[in-house]
């Protein structure tokens, strides 16, 4: 936690605790290891004191050890009342070279006991807090006795207090001086980087990159800031090639637009051309069909009209006869019976042609308009069929038609005679050419509301490539014959859109097949 | 050579309880240390002295050189080795470097000698109270059973001997003749 705490504090205090916490630790340690040194040192020095002034004792008690004289050296001992550390001192006489005895003693009033008598007694009892010197009275290679001294320690601590006192002084001064260090210090790092900081974030918020930092010095905080003016000004120069980037992409943009503009109108008007060929070829188409039904139609006629010649001939006969008068009843029996005959003819051809023509007239008018009404499928398409008669009739070919009878739809019946229009004449003209026979089914089953038409023929079939193309707009492979190429895709376009059903071709051995799915009802455009 | 000291200084010790009226055998040895002592705080001027031995001189036939010799005779002070020797009362004690008078010596001739002596480097060491008033340089007596020494000091000096700081320190100075 603590270097999370040190992580996330503000520069200007980091550097402030690394300057102070450097210069405090530094000098503690110094401190630390100097008032060591010190208490050693004048610890020792104590003792080298305390250990001199016992020489200087041995020295002066010397001759009174030898003359026996206590009383010069109790004197020689008091001379210790001008040093107030020494709480007492004794002098032990060595009688026996080994024995110790009390010989003088120095107590002044400071609460230590009193001397022991002997030496070793008194070298048992050392007190703590207290130090002492022994030094032995020599006299002529002889020993004559020991000097004992004891000191408290109050020139140590004395001396210890000075020093605490100095350092504590001399810490306060460095921490003051450490203080105004880390201003300058802060002054020369965290103000520019703050100003960089600040400059940073109103460029984050203006979007203005066209700021600039004061330039710094020459250490790395300079680098710092020409180092982010340089990138402020590549991020500037970046932002104006953009634009001018995005100047000559909308600029492009509305050229490609015109360019669209004109191809969708190049477009449209390719649809209208186009849309005026499918009209023209179902024109065209209508033409054929009324060339067909003229000649269909010409055949009862003629029967009729010859009929009617051949009545009009015996009734003139027989007019011719009964003005003369030379009638005769075998002569009328026999006019009576052509008549019937030629009657019956009569009546039988023009009925015949005004069926050709009622059925013509419906196919015709369905295929010219695009009627919307209900139609019996199975009847409409004999009917179709019953058109095409004309064009197929010299023909050796069959049609097979399965249908049950119950269907009716309701849509646009022009467009499915068309679609099978377009399927017959494609399998006379392309499948059966050449041929001397052929056969087309046309199967249709239901399911549910969908109508399913199949065509079959068995003709010459397709390359699997023309079959891709089949549908394609002006695809042909009889260019230049009188193929517009337009048949198919008019199949096309009259499945999908007016039946609102879809039309496949399915790959097969022989000849052709068409897959078409319709609904019973068509959509309403 | 300490044993003998040390036992000689337990002597002393028991001096304390010994009647000082007369000098026996006791006293006697603690005077010979004392004397032997004595050599090691004193200085004589170097042309007077031989760099081998000190002299102690006793008058002939008393108790005391038989002491002495027993004591401290070839002892050694420094680099000097104590000798004894026992001289006539009429006999110059030109080599002699202490001369210790007994307390028989009649005071007249006690005088005359330390006239003689004068300003000659001679420790002169005697008993009677007037010794020193005489021209004696150092006097031992008895102090509450414990033997002292008083010093004239000025004595000393016109005979050209010199005495350690630590001797002066202990012993009774007085004035001299």
């Amino acid at each position: 936690m603590p270097r999370q705490i040190v992580y996330n504090m503000p520069l200007r205090r980091k550097l402030r605790l690394v300057v102070l916490g450097t210069t405090l630790l530094t000098l503690g340690l110094v401190m630390l290891v100097y008032v060591s040194y010190e208490w050693m040192a004048v610890n020792q020095q104590l003792r080298e004191d305390l250990q001199a002034r016992a020489q200087i004792i041995a020295s002066n008690t010397e001759a009174a050890l030898i003359f026996n004289d206590f009383v010069a050296a109790q004197e020689t001992l008091s001379a210790l009342s001008s040093t107030p550390d020494v709480v007492r001192a004794c002098v032990y006489r060595q009688v026996n070279g080994q024995v110790h005895t009390l010989f003088a003693e120095y107590q002044p009033n400071t609460g230590a006991p009193h001397c022991e008598n002997t030496l070793a007694l008194a070298l048992a009892k050392l007190r703590q807090g207290r130090m002492h010197a022994v030094q032995q009275v020599a006299s002529d290679g002889t020993t004559a006795g020991h000097i004992y001294i004891e000191a408290d320690l109050r020139k140590l601590w004395q001396r210890l207090r000075v020093v605490a006192w100095g350092s504590a002084l001399v810490t306060l001064l460095v921490a003051l001086l450490a203080l105004v260090l880390s201003r300058v210090v802060e002054n020369a790092i965290a103000k520019p980087i703050m100003l960089l900081h600040e400059l940073m974030q109103s460029v984050a918020e203006t979007g203005d990159y066209s700021k600039r930092a004061a330039p710094g010095g020459q250490d790395e905080i300079g680098a710092l800031i020409s180092g982010f003016n340089s990138m402020l000004g590549q991020v500037d120069q970046r932002d104006r090639e953009l634009l001018g980037a995005q100047a000559a992409l909308e600029a492009e943009i509305k050229e490609r637009d015109r360019a669209n503009t004109e191809l969708s109108l190049a477009m449209q008007r390719l649809q209208d051309t186009q849309e005026q060929l499918v009209q023209s070829e179902k024109m065209a188409s209508l033409g054929g069909l009324v060339a067909g039904v003229a000649h269909e139609i010409n055949t009862p006629i003629g029967v009729a009209f010859t009929a009617a010649s051949t009545l009009q001939t015996r009734s003139q006969e027989l007019k011719a006869a009964y003005s003369s008068g030379n009638i005769k009843r075998s002569m009328l029996d026999k006019y009576v019976n052509q008549a019937d005959e030629i009657g019956e003819m009569i009546s039988k051809n023009l009925s015949r042609a005004a069926e050709l023509i009622q059925s013509f007239k419906q196919v015709a008018v369905d295929q010219t308009s695009s009627e919307r009404r209900e139609f019996h499928l199975h009847e409409y398409i004999q009917e179709t069929l019953l058109s095409l008669r004309p064009r197929l009739k010299k023909l050796p070919y069959e049609i097979d038609v399965e249908c049950p009878d119950d269907i009716v739809l309701d849509g646009y019946p022009g467009a499915l005679s068309q679609v099978l229009t377009n399927l017959v004449m494609n399998s006379v003209i392309h499948a059966f050419e050449g041929r001397d026979h052929g056969r087309v089914e046309i199967c249709v089953h239901t399911h549910d509301e969908m109508v399913q038409l199949r065509y079959t023929d068995d003709g010459v079939g397709m390359s699997a490539e023309d079959r891709k193309r089949i549908f394609d707009p002006f695809f042909t492979t009889r260019r230049g014959q009188g193929g517009s190429g337009l048949g198919m895709h008019i199949v096309f376009n009259l499945v999908t859109r007016t039946l609102g059903g879809s039309i496949r071709m399915p790959a097969c051995d022989t000849g052709v097949t068409f897959d078409i799915r319709f609904p019973r009802k068509a959509p309403t455009p | 050579m300490a044993r003998v000291l040390s036992a000689l200084l337990a002597g002393v010790l028991l001096l304390a309880t010994a009647p000082a009226s007369h000098a026996n055998e006791l006293e006697l040895r603690v005077r010979a240390a004392f004397l032997y002592n004595l050599a090691k705080f004193v200085e004589w001027p170097a042309q007077s002295l031989s760099s081998q031995q000190i002299n102690i001189c006793v008058f002939q036939g008393s108790n005391f050189e038989k002491v002495l010799r027993q004591e401290i005779e070839g002892k050694s002070v420094g680099t000097r080795v104590v000798s004894v020797l026992s001289i006539q009362p009429s006999e110059l004690p030109g080599t002699c470097q202490i001369l210790h008078v007994e307390e028989s010596l009649p005071r007249e001739q006690l005088q005359t000698l330390l006239r003689t002596l004068k300003q000659q480097p001679v420790l002169t060491i005697g008993h009677r109270p007037s010794f020193t008033r005489d021209g004696g340089i150092l006097r031992l007596k008895s102090d509450q059973g414990r033997l002292r020494f008083e010093i004239a000091l000025s004595s000393g000096r016109i005979a050209g001997l010199g005495f350690s700081s630590k001797l002066l320190r202990v012993a009774e100075l007085v004035e001299g003749a």
